[in-house]
C-alpha cells in the first residue's frame, strides 16, 4: 500500500488534460497518472543528485506506480479562470486561464492499494515528494508527501458508472485519464511499432520524427516532450494509456460566482399566523386545532426538505431526553371571544433556515372532516417580538391557567400536583414558583369555564395519561419570569398553557 | 554583512504569507480589462476570491523594483549582476533583459540585425540540439549573462537554439488574491462646464463614467521560492546563496515600495509570515542590500559571470 498527499499552498492547480486547447479553459481534475510521473522525472531530473538516485532506481519505482492505478481522494474543487490578454504587439490574444480552486489546507489523496516499495525506492520517492515544486502548470505549487497510513475512503477510482440500485440515481461521473503503460506493456508495444514502421513507406524526415518518439527506453518515452509527440501527429503518447475513472458528480464544481451571497438571517425562535376560516375553532379546543397545525407543519415540512429530512426540532421525534422541551411548541391563542384566530409556534432550541422555509411555505392547515383554515404568516422572530400581540410571550412575576394543567405524572404520596408542577420547573431548570395556588374555574371572556369544559385528549391513540380532568391553577414567581410557560401533558399543544395576570386584575 | 542561510539548506521551499490591507480607505482596484472586469472566482467553501495580481504581473513587479530606470542601471545593492542592454541606432538605451517580459528570449535580443547574444548562445549551447538538455549547463549560461532570469523563468523559443527546447522554470512565484469580496460601484460625470453637449469622441462634453473596486476583509500576497530548483542548477554555494538573497530582497523591495499595482490600488503590508520553513525570519531589506554586493562579488570571482558583466546589442530590424 502507498499513500501521497498532495497540498496546494498556492489554492490553485493549473492543468490543461491531454489533447484539449488551453482555450478550452478545462482542468485535468483528478491529476493524471501520467502528469504525476512526469512531474516526478522532472524533479528527479532539475533537482535530483544522480549519483545518489540513479536513473535504474527511478524508473524501478516508477514502473511500480504505473502498475496499478491509483486511487483518489478528492477535496472540494471549483473550476474557475482568469483571462488575460497576450501583450503582444502586433494582436493582442485572449488567453483563458482555468485553474480548480482548492482550500489550501485540503489534501489530495493519491493511493496505490497493492504498491509495494523497497527501501531504496523509498528513500528516492520521499526525496522526490520533498522537492517537487509544483504539477501542472508552474502556478499549481504543490506540496507532496508519503502517508505512512491511510484509512480513508477513496471517492475517485478506475471503473464504470455507479448508479444506486434502489434509486437508479447516477453517483459518479466518468473522466479519463492517462497512466503510463507498464515497461513490459511498452516494450511490446515500441516492438510492434517499430516492426509496423518498417512495412509501410513514409517519408526519411516523417519516420525519422515518428521513431523519435519510440524510444527504447521506457523512462525516455514517459518523459518525452510534448512538442515531439506533437510533431510526430501523435493524437495520444505512445507509452500512455487511457483509463476509465469515476469521480464524484460535481467534484469540479463550476464556479458560481454571479450567485448572490445570502444575507446571514437573524436569530429566531418564535413564528406567529394569523387563522382565517369559518368557523374558527373555539378555545375550548385548544388541542385539536394545536393538533392539526402540527401536522400541517409536518406535511410541509415533507414537502419541503424531504421526508427523511424533516427536522427532529419540529417534529419532536428523534431528540435527545435532556432535550425533550426544546422542540416546538404549537400554540394556539384565542380572540374576545374565545375563537383560536391565531397560532404561535414557539421552539425554544432556535429556527433554523431549514424551518424557515417550511414556515414561510405554510399557507393552510386541513382538519378531519374537510375543514380549513387559512394561515397568513405574520412574523418569524424572536419571542419579544410578538409581546404586543401575544401575552403569552410576556415577562411577569404572576400566572394563571389558560388552558387546563394534566399532571404528567401519576399522583403519590408526598408527589401531588404542586409538587409535580416544581418538578417541572426543576427539570426545565427554570426558577421554581414561590406559591402555587389551584383555581376551580377561570373566567377568560366572561364565561366561567371547568377544566373539564376542555378538550383534554390526543387524538393519537396509546398515550399514557395520568390525568383526564385536569385543573387550573395560579403560579406566583419571586423575580418575573418570561412565557410561554406550558406545563404537563400535551404541553406541546396547548394544553397547560398559563398567561401573565396584571397587577391590578 | 553575511546572512545565515543555513537553516534553508535543507528547505525545498520557502513559502511567505504577506497580509495586505488598503493603504487608504477600504476599496482596492484589482488587475482588469475594459471589456473583461475583474477576476473574480469562487473559493471551495462558497466565499468569492478576487485575483488582485497575477504570477505574471508580479514577476514583473519584482523585476521593476531592481532597476533605476533613470540611470538605466540595477539598483545600487544589485550592481554588478550581469545582464544584457540594447541600444537603438543612435547608441541610446533602448532597453534590457530586466526590463523585457520574455528576458534573454526577448525579441530586441535575439531578432535584431546584431546577433551577437544569439551567437554566443549557440554556440555555448551547441551540443544540446540531440538528446536530453542538460539544465546545469543552460542555468550556467543564464547565470552569465542574465542572472535574473534564473530566478523568474526562460523559455528561449527558437528553434535554432536545442529546437526550443530550453526551458527554466520559475524559481520565484507570486500572487496576490483577495478573499469574501464585494463590489464597491462608484461612478461620475466628467464635466465640461463651457459645452456639455460637445463632441465627447473629441474629448468635449460632459461624459459619465463606471467604476467598479472591491472591498475585502483579507488580502494576501503569496511567495514561493523554489530551493530545491535552486540548489538543482548545481552551480555551487556561492550562486545558491546570491539567488536565494536576491530572491528575497525582491520580495522585500516589493513589499517595501512596489505595492502601489495601480493607481487606486496602493496596498500597505500588514503582517508577513514566512509558512515554511516554519520559525524561519525573512531579512529586512537592509540586510539583505548589505548583504548581496558581497555575494555578488563572490561569484564574480568564481568567473561566473560574462566580462564585462553588460552585454550590448544594438537593435535593427534585420
Amino acid at each position: 500500500m502507498l499513500t501521497l498527499s498532495l497540498s496546494f499552498p498556492g489554492g490553485r492547480y493549473h492543468a490543461t488534460p491531454w489533447g484539449r486547447h488551453v482555450n478550452e479553459a478545462d482542468v485535468a481534475w483528478p491529476p493524471d497518472p501520467w502528469r504525476l510521473t512526469r512531474a516526478l522525472i522532472a524533479t528527479w531530473y532539475r533537482k535530483l543528485d544522480h549519483q545518489l538516485y540513479p536513473e535504474t532506481l527511478l524508473t524501478s519505482l516508477l514502473g511500480l506506480l504505473a502498475a496499478e492505478p491509483p486511487h483518489y481522494r478528492l477535496p472540494t474543487a471549483v473550476h474557475s479562470h482568469t483571462r488575460h490578454y497576450m501583450p503582444n504587439r502586433q494582436k493582442s490574444t485572449l488567453i483563458f486561464d482555468a485553474f480548480a480552486r482548492i482550500d489550501p489546507t485540503e489534501a489530495l489523496i493519491v493511493h496505490w492499494p497493492g504498491c509495494q516499495l523497497n527501501d531504496a525506492q523509498t528513500a528516492l520517492l520521499d526525496e522526490l515528494l520533498n522537492c517537487i515544486g509544483y504539477v501542472g502548470r508552474a502556478e499549481s505549487w504543490v506540496e507532496a508527501k508519503r502517508l505512512g497510513d491511510w484509512s480513508g475512503e477513496p471517492n475517485c477510482f478506475p471503473g464504470s458508472t455507479q448508479i444506486d440500485q434502489e434509486t437508479g440515481e447516477i453517483q459518479t461521473e466518468p473522466v479519463h485519464l492517462y497512466a503510463p503503460l507498464t515497461p513490459d506493456a511498452y516494450a511490446n508495444f515500441q516492438q510492434q511499432m517499430q516492426s509496423g514502421l518498417a512495412l509501410r513507406k513514409l517519408k526519411t524526415s516523417e519516420l525519422k520524427s515518428i521513431k523519435k518518439t519510440l524510444p527504447i527506453s521506457w523512462l525516455a518515452a514517459v518523459g518525452l516532450d510534448t512538442a515531439d509527440l506533437q510533431n510526430a501527429g501523435w493524437s495520444a503518447p505512445p507509452a500512455a494509456q487511457k483509463i476509465l475513472y469515476q469521480r464524484p458528480i460535481q467534484a469540479l464544481k463550476s464556479s458560481v460566482a454571479s450567485r448572490a451571497k445570502p444575507k446571514p438571517s437573524p436569530s429566531a425562535d418564535t413564528v406567529r399566523y394569523a387563522v382565517y376560516g369559518k368557523p374558527l375553532m373555539r378555545e375550548l379546543d385548544t388541542i385539536r386545532f394545536a393538533e392539526h397545525v402540527r401536522r400541517a407543519v409536518m406535511g410541509k415540512a415533507k414537502w419541503t426538505l424531504g421526508e427523511t429530512a424533516i427536522p427532529p426540532l419540529l417534529s419532536g421525534h428523534g431528540l435527545n431526553t435532556d432535550n425533550r422541551h426544546c422542540h416546538a411548541f404549537f400554540l394556539p391563542q384565542a380572540d374576545s371571544n374565545g375563537r383560536l384566530d391565531h397560532v404561535l409556534i414557539h421552539v425554544p432550541a432556535g429556527i433554523d433556515g431549514d424551518m424557515r422555509r417550511v414556515f414561510g411555505a405554510l399557507k393552510l392547515v386541513k382538519g378531519f372532516d374537510g375543514q380549513e383554515w387559512r394561515l397568513m404568516l405574520e412574523h418569524i422572530g424572536q419571542r419579544e417580538d410578538f409581546e404586543n400581540v401575544s401575552p403569552i410571550v410576556q415577562s411577569a412575576s404572576v400566572w394563571q391557567s389558560r388552558t387546563p394543567y394534566l399532571h404528567p405524572w401519576h399522583c403519590k404520596k408526598d408527589f401531588d400536583i404542586p409538587a409535580q408542577i416544581r418538578r417541572e420547573f426543576r427539570e426545565r431548570q427554570l426558577a421554581e414558583p414561590t406559591e402555587i395556588r389551584l383555581l376551580p374555574t377561570i373566567k377568560p371572556h366572561g364565561r366561567e369555564l371547568r377544566p373539564i369544559d376542555f378538550q383534554r385528549f390526543r387524538s393519537k391513540r396509546g398515550l399514557a395519561q395520568p390525568d383526564t380532568r385536569g385543573s387550573f391553577w395560579q403560579l406566583i414567581f419571586a423575580e418575573p419570569v418570561t412565557g410561554p410557560l406550558a406545563l404537563g401533558f400535551g404541553c406541546h399543544f396547548g394544553l397547560g398553557l398559563f398567561t401573565p395576570v396584571k397587577a391590578n386584575e | 554583512m553575511s546572512i545565515d542561510f543555513s537553516a534553508l539548506h535543507a528547505a525545498p521551499r520557502l513559502l511567505i504569507d504577506a497580509e495586505l490591507q488598503p493603504l487608504q480607505g477600504a476599496r482596492f482596484q484589482p488587475t482588469g480589462f475594459p471589456d473583461l472586469g475583474a477576476a473574480v472566482y469562487d473559493g471551495p467553501n462558497g466565499n468569492r476570491l478576487l485575483l488582485v495580481e497575477s504570477a505574471q504581473s508580479m514577476a514583473n513587479r519584482m523585476e521593476t523594483v531592481c532597476w533605476d530606470a533613470p540611470n538605466d542601471d540595477w539598483v545600487d545593492a544589485l550592481k554588478g549582476l550581469p545582464l544584457i542592454k540594447v541600444i537603438d541606432n543612435q547608441g541610446k538605451p533602448l532597453t534590457n533583459t530586466v526590463q523585457e517580459a520574455h528576458r534573454l528570449n526577448s525579441a530586441y535580443v535575439l531578432e535584431g540585425k546584431d546577433q551577437t547574444v544569439f551567437d554566443k548562445l549557440k554556440a555555448e549551447l551547441a551540443d544540446m540540439d540531440e538528446g536530453a538538455v542538460d539544465l546545469k549547463k543552460l542555468a550556467a549560461v543564464v547565470l552569465r549573462y542574465d542572472a535574473n532570469a534564473l530566478l523568474h523563468g526562460l523559455f528561449l523559443a527558437k528553434k535554432e537554439l536545442a529546437g526550443g527546447r530550453l526551458r527554466l522554470p520559475r524559481v520565484v512565484s507570486s500572487f496576490i488574491e483577495a478573499e469574501d469580496v464585494n463590489l464597491a460601484q462608484s461612478g461620475g460625470v466628467k464635466n465640461d462646464h463651457v459645452n456639455p453637449s460637445g463632441d465627447t469622441a473629441k474629448g468635449f462634453g460632459n461624459v459619465p463614467y463606471s467604476r467598479s473596486d472591491y472591498t475585502a476583509p483579507k488580502i494576501t500576497a503569496y511567495f514561493n521560492i523554489d530551493l530545491a530548483q535552486i540548489r538543482g542548477f548545481g552551480l555551487g554555494n556561492a550562486v545558491e546563496q546570491l539567488l536565494i538573497a536576491l530572491a528575497l530582497y525582491k520580495i522585500r523591495a516589493v513589499l517595501d515600495f512596489g505595492l502601489r499595482l495601480r493607481t487606486a490600488c496602493d496596498l500597505d503590508v500588514k503582517k508577513l509570515t514566512v509558512t515554511r520553513p516554519t520559525g524561519w525570519e525573512l531579512p529586512e531589506r537592509n540586510t539583505l542590500e548589505a548583504a548581496i554586493p558581497g555575494l555578488i562579488a563572490a561569484v564574480a570571482a568564481e568567473g561566473r559571470f560574462a566580462e564585462p558583466r553588460v552585454t550590448q546589442v544594438s537593435w535593427g530590424k534585420k
